[in-house]
C-alpha cells in the first residue's frame, strides 16, 4: 500500500504540467473564495493587536481536558515595545465553521456575510488570525487572499489585452507586408530594443505617482499591453507569413474571400496553438511585474493588497528578524512562478532538464 | 584582410548603422511618455504651503519645465549628443555624474555574479551530461528547475531573512560607514563582505541558464558522429568533451551569455533595490518614484544601449567562435534573455 501511494506522488510529480495546473487552479480558486475562506475583510484593522503571531488551535485545554470542538484563546499583549504576546487560557472560545461576520461582495458585487470558519459568539470572541496580522492588526490570511484576486489576475488581464492588440497587428503586417510591415515591425523592435522592466517604467512615468485602487488597475494594463503588444505581434506575423502562402489561403483568394475574411477565419485560427503556448510562457512576467511594481511602491497601492505590498511591508529589519509570518506571500509567489514553469516544461524528454 | 575582421567591421557598421536611430527613437518616444503624465518633479513642492507660487514659477522657469514639450525634446537632445543628461531633480547632481557613480556598482554585482554563474554551471552541466540519469543529474536538474521558477524578487527577500536572522552578512550598500574606501585589505574584505549575498542572488537564475544549456547542448553534441569517432580513436574521455564537444556546445552557450549580459539590467532593478545596492537598477527605481525625469532619460537610453552592445558582443563572440558564419554577415539578435 505504502509504496504505491508513494510512487503515484512522484508520478504526478513527473507529469509536471499536471502539477502545474493543480497548482494554479488551487491558487485561483482559494483567491476567487477569498472572502468566504477568510473570516475578515483584508482591510478591517484590529489595532490592538499588530504583529500578532498567528492564533493557535487548541483541542486540549489548560487543565489537560480534551474538546471535540477546537477552540481558541485570547491573546494577551506582554510586550508593547515588541509586540509580544502570551494566550489568555482562562476561557475557551469555540471554534465554528460557517459562522456570519464581516460583509463581504463576493465577485465584487454579491454581497454576502457568510465565512468559512470563524469563534463563537461573533463580536465577543477573539479574532482568528490563522496567519498572524501585520503591523496594522490586520489579518494576513485575509490579505494573501484579496491580493490573490489582484495579482492573479491584472497580469494576465494586461496580457491578454497585449495579444488582442499583437495579434491584431501581427496578422495585418505578416498578411500585407510592405510598408505596413515594416513600419509595425519597426516600432515592435523599438519597444523590444529594452529590457522589459525599465520599460515598464518608463512606462509608468507616463502616470501620476498616486492613484486610485480603481484607476491602478486600468493603469498597469495599460502599460502591459503598451509593453508586451511587440512580441505577440512579431510572433504572429511570422506565423502568418508562413500561413499566408499556404494552399487553403489560395484557394480563399481564388474563392473571393475578402482580406479580413482571411484574416479572421482562415489565418488567425490556424495561430491558436502556438500563440496559446507562448501566453502561458509570458504569463509569469506580466504577473511577476504587477508584484514588482507594487513592491516598488508604484503599483498598487495601500488599503489595496497585492502580494507585492505584503512584500514591501515584510522588508523591514524588525519584520525580517522577528514576524515570520509576514513573509508567506513569498510562497505565493514562488508557487505561481514555479507553476506556470511546470506548465512550460518540455515533457516528452524526461531527462532533459 | 582576413575574412573574420570583415565579417566584424561588417557586423559592427550595421548595428550602428541601426543603433543609432534606434537610440533616438527611444529618447523620442520615452521622452513623450515620461512628461505625459500630469504633474511634473516640482508637485510637491507646489503643495508645500512654506515655498510661495513665485518660487515654484522661477523653478520651473530654471529647469525649462514651462516651455513646449517639442523645444524641451530639442534642448535635451542637443545636451545629450553633447553628454550632458541635465540635472537630477531629487539630487542636485549631474545625471552623469549619478550615472557615473552608480555603474561601477551595477558593473561589479553582475559581472561578479555572472563570473560565478559560469563557474559553477560549466562544470556542473558537463558533469550532469557525462552521466546523464545519475544522481548528480538528477540533483542539478532540480536544481535548475527551482532556481529558474524562483523569481528575483523572492530569492532577495530570502537573502535578506537569511542576512537578518543569522547576522552573518550585511545588509545594504557597497561598504560600511566605518570603513575607509581605498585599497587596503581591510576595506576589500569588507567590500567583498558586501557583495556576496547580493551576488548569490543576481546569479542563481544565471547558474541555472547556463546549466541547463551546457547539459543540453553537450548531450546533443555527444550523440554526433564525430564524437564516436573521437572515442573510436581511444581519446580519453576528458579530451572528447574538453576538446571536441566543447567547442560545438560552445555556440549557444556564447549567445546565452551575451543576452544576459544585455538583461543584466532588468535583474539588476530587483535585486538592487530589495538589497539596497547603490547600482542604475535601484537609480531607476528611485527616479521613477520621484518623477526625475532628466535620470529616468538616461536610465533608459543606457538600458538600450547596454541591450545592443550584449547583442553585439554575443555577435561578435559567436563569429570568432564559429567559422561557419564568417561567409554570411547575417547573424540575428534574439530578444530571449530580456527579462
Amino acid at each position: 500500500m505504502k509504496p504505491s501511494l508513494l510512487k503515484r506522488i512522484i508520478s504526478l510529480g513527473r507529469g509536471s504540467k499536471r502539477m502545474g495546473w493543480t497548482i494554479l487552479a488551487l491558487m485561483y480558486l482559494l483567491s476567487l473564495f477569498g472572502g468566504f475562506l477568510a473570516p475578515y475583510n483584508h482591510r478591517s484593522q484590529a489595532k490592538d493587536t499588530p504583529f500578532l503571531p498567528p492564533t493557535r488551535i487548541h483541542f486540549v485545554d489548560a487543565q489537560g481536558t480534551f474538546h471535540l470542538r477546537p477552540f481558541i484563546y485570547r491573546p494577551r499583549i506582554t510586550d508593547r515595545l515588541m509586540f509580544a504576546y502570551e494566550e489568555d487560557s482562562a476561557q475557551r472560545f469555540p471554534l465554528q465553521f460557517f459562522v456570519r461576520g464581516e460583509t463581504y461582495f463576493w465577485l465584487g458585487f454579491i454581497e454576502s456575510n457568510w465565512h468559512l470558519l470563524g469563534g463563537k459568539g461573533g463580536e465577543a470572541a477573539p479574532r482568528l488570525h490563522l496567519l498572524g496580522t501585520d503591523n496594522l492588526g490586520r489579518d494576513v490570511w485575509a490579505r494573501l487572499l484579496y491580493a490573490g484576486q489582484i495579482s492573479l489576475v491584472i497580469g494576465p488581464l494586461g496580457l491578454l489585452l497585449a495579444y488582442l492588440l499583437g495579434v491584431s497587428l501581427g496578422a495585418l503586417s505578416g498578411y500585407f507586408g510592405g510598408w505596413v510591415d515594416s513600419v509595425l515591425m519597426r516600432a515592435a523592435e523599438i519597444v523590444m530594443s529594452l529590457p522589459t522592466l525599465i520599460l515598464i517604467l518608463a512606462f509608468r512615468a507616463a502616470f501620476p505617482l498616486s492613484v486610485t485602487p480603481r484607476q491602478v488597475a486600468t493603469m498597469m494594463i495599460t502599460i502591459f499591453a503598451a509593453v508586451g503588444w511587440a512580441e505577440v505581434a512579431r510572433l504572429t506575423r511570422n506565423l502568418a507569413l508562413a500561413e499566408r502562402v499556404k494552399d487553403y489561403v489560395t484557394s480563399a483568394i481564388s474563392l473571393g474571400a475578402s482580406n479580413l475574411r482571411i484574416i479572421t477565419k482562415h489565418i488567425v485560427p490556424n495561430l491558436t496553438t502556438p500563440l496559446l503556448t507562448q501566453f502561458a510562457l509570458t504569463a509569469p512576467t506580466f504577473i511577476l511585474a504587477e508584484i514588482t511594481l507594487s513592491f516598488l511602491g508604484v503599483g498598487v497601492q495601500e488599503p489595496s493588497a497585492s502580494w507585492g505590498t505584503m512584500l514591501a511591508d515584510a522588508k523591514e529589519l524588525a519584520v525580517l528578524k522577528n514576524y515570520w509570518w509576514m513573509l508567506v506571500p513569498v510562497t505565493c509567489v514562488f508557487l505561481t512562478a514555479l507553476a506556470f514553469q511546470l506548465l512550460g516544461e518540455k515533457g516528452k524528454d524526461s531527462a532533459a532538464h | 584582410m582576413n575574412s573574420l575582421s570583415t565579417a566584424l567591421l561588417q557586423l559592427l557598421l550595421k548595428r550602428l548603422a541601426i543603433a543609432v536611430p534606434t537610440l533616438l527613437l527611444i529618447s523620442l518616444i520615452s521622452f513623450a511618455l515620461v512628461n505625459a503624465a500630469p504633474g511634473d518633479a516640482l508637485v510637491e513642492l507646489r503643495q508645500d504651503p512654506r515655498v510661495s507660487e513665485e518660487t515654484v514659477r522661477r523653478l520651473r522657469e530654471q529647469y525649462g519645465l514651462d516651455r513646449p514639450l517639442i523645444t524641451r525634446y530639442g534642448a535635451w537632445l542637443s545636451g545629450a549628443v553633447r553628454g550632458d543628461f541635465g540635472t537630477s531633480l531629487s539630487e542636485r547632481l549631474p545625471v552623469t555624474k549619478l550615472i557615473g557613480a552608480r555603474l561601477g556598482n551595477t558593473l561589479k554585482l553582475s559581472l561578479t555574479a555572472t563570473f560565478l554563474a559560469l563557474l559553477l554551471a560549466l562544470p556542473l552541466g558537463a558533469l550532469a551530461a557525462r552521466h546523464r540519469g545519475a544522481w548528480l543529474d538528477r540533483l542539478t536538474g532540480a536544481f535548475a528547475l527551482i532556481s529558474i521558477s524562483t523569481p528575483r524578487l523572492v530569492l532577495a527577500i530570502l537573502a535578506l531573512v537569511f542576512a537578518a536572522r543569522t547576522g552573518l552578512f550585511p545588509i545594504g550598500n557597497v561598504r560600511s560607514l566605518q570603513v575607509a574606501d581605498d585599497w587596503s585589505a581591510a576595506s576589500l574584505l569588507d567590500g567583498w563582505h558586501h557583495l556576496v549575498l547580493p551576488a548569490i542572488v543576481m546569479s542563481l537564475p544565471l547558474v541555472a541558464m547556463y546549466l541547463r544549456q551546457t547539459r543540453n547542448g553537450l548531450l546533443e553534441v555527444l550523440s554526433a558522429d564525430f564524437i564516436r569517432t573521437a572515442r573510436a580513436k581511444g581519446l580519453s574521455e576528458w579530451m572528447v568533451i574538453g576538446k571536441h564537444a566543447a567547442r560545438v556546445a560552445a555556440g549557444p552557450l556564447i549567445t546565452l551569455f551575451g543576452y544576459a549580459i544585455a538583461a543584466l539590467l532588468s535583474g539588476s532593478v530587483i535585486v538592487e533595490t530589495v538589497m539596497s545596492w547603490p547600482g542604475i537598477g535601484q537609480l531607476a527605481v528611485n527616479a521613477t518614484r520621484t518623477r526625475d525625469i532628466p535620470v529616468l532619460m538616461a536610465v533608459v537610453l543606457l538600458a538600450g544601449a547596454m541591450m545592443m552592445l550584449g547583442n553585439l558582443l554575443a555577435d561578435v563572440m559567436q563569429l570568432i567562435a564559429d567559422p561557419r558564419l564568417r561567409g554570411s554577415s547575417s547573424t540575428k539578435p534574439a530578444e530571449e534573455a530580456r527579462r
